[in-house]
């Protein structure tokens, strides 16, 4: 594996982990990620 | 010691708007505990030591509603040092009935008098003062929307609270005020003094929800005794009793303190809405209106914003750059045909269609914030009472249109566990945002923009709630009659451009925001699947591990139109999200490949699809089970059980139209009549029959009861 690859990978693989993180940060607050845009569906 | 003022009044009185007004930017915005009612909190302007306390808007204090009883536990358990009671002046009487029981809990009650513009506006007239005595509390005029006394009304609330002496209750007929001093004489060793009355009242009711601990099974016998020689002296149920003697107090009230204006003018909403929710327009006019905002976002204007991020951005931009960087840079071809076959074009196969949504998410914002939107909820109604579900079920079928889960919760809204169960079950046949992007792939690559293809998805979903609820209703489990639906329809407005664009910023930003974590994630794990085999050799996409996967989910689908793996495999990924179909596609289509020119994408596409097939795709996408988000949702409001039958029925009832939709359009074609078209057939019979057959007990019983007499 060469550094680019290396590079490139471990750039996608921060990527992963951030989408995880944000989707557990999700999970955490009840679901709510704001994209039904009508927040009277839960207050 | 801090102060508690709590803000109670009927809904659309105003009380938001105080309460903003008198927290500003210290508000906190939360959930009440266990329950999707909003619960509001703020402290006051220039008294760090006042909180105001926002409760939802409710009638009354009976414990019908999830808001009636978030607001009563809160007054009579967590007693609130006072409450101000926002009226609404233009309405007197519907919201002194409120006022009435709020006067019986026992707390100091100010009551801000808000909307009196409106009533100088129509020439009536309110004796403020003589409302106060009358009352027996202080009652502050105030225009919580031009800001008007707001702060005078809190100050007046501070004081009532300091002062400590509880409003004094109304006093209703002399025979109903005999029969409380007896049952508060009994129940008063129990509670504390100021909240006798309070439940003596509710002893009367017989409110389950209003226990005293310390109530010994003889006094309790004690108080039904004097319920029923109540009730039989007045030849009425008690609650009854209670309510009546309320209307006519707050009746006597409004008379005294009002002049009413003269004849009530008819404001440009009523004249509206009396096009609008009327009997022969309704109904054409809400699809039209459905018909136009479809048709604008998906198939005209969004569609030209949409080839360009297809054709330009995700076409002759973003892959050549990336490509060229990383051959640039010596990356190993794996990776780069992760990153551009996999993240690039799947992701940018969904975010394609993001400049439709935005357009869509516009347009359903306008209609959202102009009040029109709950309209189609009075209108749903006189429908939807018909197949004995009620406008109740609609509005998380409104809300469901942005997102699936938070409609799915608002079913805790509905009373009836039956009808509660069975908008659960629908909610989500109403295309969501996350849906869009499949209509918009199938609209455009497959019937080139058709005109119809996407606001019959629309009406497809609203067909299905329709006839599932006719089916369910006739079966034992669901029978019985719809619940009563009132609601209040706001008055149009016509919304700002600043909170339209707003609505659709936090719309495009969140589904953005999926797109790079929910959809990315998805579609490198589809990459993976797609490039390698179960010995992790790379191998063509035919050979893979998905397409193994696939192979054996396809031939179910095969009676369908689309039994090729790929969109099995599409499918499938659409219960991690739906817009993973389309990024499914965009990674097995070979998106980024072809992005170019993206006709080559929507062609390569076309040879695995049939119109009819398309369409039938299209439909089983849309009815059957959602996302596992939506999943999660079902089982946090029905339990396990449910979940798999709301799952189960979904997934069902999706086959069986898509079978008949593709069967019988490529009969239309071929003429030929095969295998396919007699199972479709049988479905059909066994659909109709199930939409026909007479319904199951207690109507039958009914009926034959009525026959013998």
């Amino acid at each position: 594996m060469n550094l680019a690859t290396f590079l490139v990978l471990a750039a996608l693989a921060a990527a992963a982990g951030l989408a995880v993180r944000s989707i557990r940060k999700k999970k955490k607050s009840g679901g709510c990620s704001g994209c039904c845009g009508s927040c009277r569906g839960c207050h | 010691m801090g102060i508690q003022i709590a803000l109670a009044g009927n809904p659309n009185c105003g009380k938001t708007t105080l309460f903003n007004a008198l927290t500003g930017s210290s508000q906190h915005v939360g959930n009440w505990p266990g329950v999707t009612v909003e619960k509001k909190e703020g402290r006051l302007r220039g008294h760090a030591d006042v909180t105001v306390q926002d409760l939802p808007g409710v009638y009354s204090l009976s414990p019908y509603t999830l808001e009636e009883v978030v607001a009563r536990d809160y007054l009579v358990g967590e007693k609130p040092d006072a409450i101000l009671n926002i009226v609404d002046a233009s309405n007197l009487e519907r919201n002194l009935y409120l006022t009435t029981q709020l006067l019986e809990l026992g707390v100091p009650v100010v009551v801000a008098l808000n909307m009196m513009d409106v009533v100088r506006k129509q020439g009536g007239v309110i004796d403020v003062a003589g409302l106060s005595r009358a009352l027996g509390c202080p009652v502050v005029e105030i225009s919580a929307l031009r800001g008007e006394h707001c702060v005078q009304a809190a100050e007046e609330a501070i004081r009532a609270a300091q002062a400590g002496q509880a409003a004094k209750p109304q006093r209703f007929d002399d025979a109903l005020e005999d029969t409380l001093g007896q049952i508060e004489a009994l129940v008063s060793p129990c509670c504390p003094p100021a909240q006798a009355r309070w439940y003596a009242v509710k002893y009367f009711e017989r409110d389950s929800r209003a226990k005293l601990d310390g109530l010994t099974d003889a006094v309790q016998a004690k108080i039904e005794a004097v319920i029923v020689s109540a009730e039989d002296a007045a030849d009425d149920d008690a609650e009854s009793l209670v309510t009546n003697a309320r209307y006519v107090r707050a009746a006597v009230l409004a008379r005294a303190a009002g002049r009413p204006a003269g004849q009530h003018r008819l404001t440009v909403s009523d004249r509206i809405d009396r096009i609008v929710t009327s009997r022969v327009f309704g109904f054409p006019i809400f699809a039209a209106i459905m018909f136009l905002v479809y048709y604008i976002s998906i198939s005209t204007v969004g569609t030209m914003m949409t080839d360009w991020v297809n054709d330009v951005l995700f076409g002759e931009l973003i892959p050549p750059a990336v490509e060229g960087f990383l051959v640039s840079v010596g990356c190993a071809d794996w990776l780069q045909s992760l990153v551009l076959d996999g993240v690039i074009g799947g992701v940018g196969a969904v975010l394609g269609f993001l400049p439709q949504m935005m357009v869509l998410f516009l347009l359903l914002a306008f209609l959202e914030d102009c009040g029109y939107m709950v309209r189609i909820a009075f209108l749903m109604d006189r429908l939807f009472r018909r197949f004995g579900l009620s406008g109740k079920s609609f509005i998380p079928m409104l809300i469901g249109m942005g997102c699936g889960v938070p409609g799915i919760m608002a079913t805790r809204t509905i009373e009836n566990e039956r009808d509660r169960r069975m908008t659960a079950i629908t909610t989500t046949f109403i295309p969501c945002g996350a849906k869009l992007p499949i209509i918009a792939l199938i609209a455009g690559a497959l019937f080139d923009g058709a005109w119809w293809v996407s606001p019959s998805a629309y009406f497809v979903g609203v067909a299905a709630i329709i006839c599932t609820g006719i089916i369910l209703k006739k079966t034992a489990l669901f029978a019985g009659d719809p619940a009563p639906f009132v609601m209040e329809l706001p008055p149009y407005h016509l919304p700002t451009v600043k909170s339209l664009l707003i609505h659709m910023w936090e719309r495009a930003a969140a589904f953005v925001k999926k797109a790079g974590t929910v959809i990315f994630l998805a579609c490198a794990a589809i990459w993976f699947l797609q490039s390698f085999n179960f010995r992790l050799e790379m191998v063509n996409a035919g050979e893979s591990m998905l397409a193994a996967i696939g192979g054996v989910l396809a031939p179910v689908f095969a009676p369908l139109g689309w039994g090729d793996w790929r969109a099995a495999v599409a499918a499938l990924t659409g219960l991690v999200a739906k817009e993973n179909v389309v990024g499914t596609f965009g990674v097995l289509f070979g998106f980024a490949e072809v992005a170019e020119d993206g006709a080559e994408f929507w062609g390569t596409m076309a040879q695995v699809f049939t119109a009819a097939s398309a369409y039938s795709y299209l439909i089983f996408n849309l009815l059957c089970a959602p996302c596992f988000a939506a999943i999660g949702a079902v089982r946090r409001e029905l339990g396990g059980k449910w979940t798999l039958i709301a799952v189960g029925y979904q997934c069902l009832f999706a086959y069986a139209v898509a079978l008949c939709i593709y069967q019988y359009g490529t009969f239309a074609v071929t003429r030929a009549f095969t295998p396919g078209l007699a199972a479709a057939l049988v479905v059909t019979a066994a659909f109709v029959w199930l939409l026909v057959r007479p319904a199951k007990r207690p109507e039958r019983k009914l009926q034959r009861a009525a026959a013998a007499e």
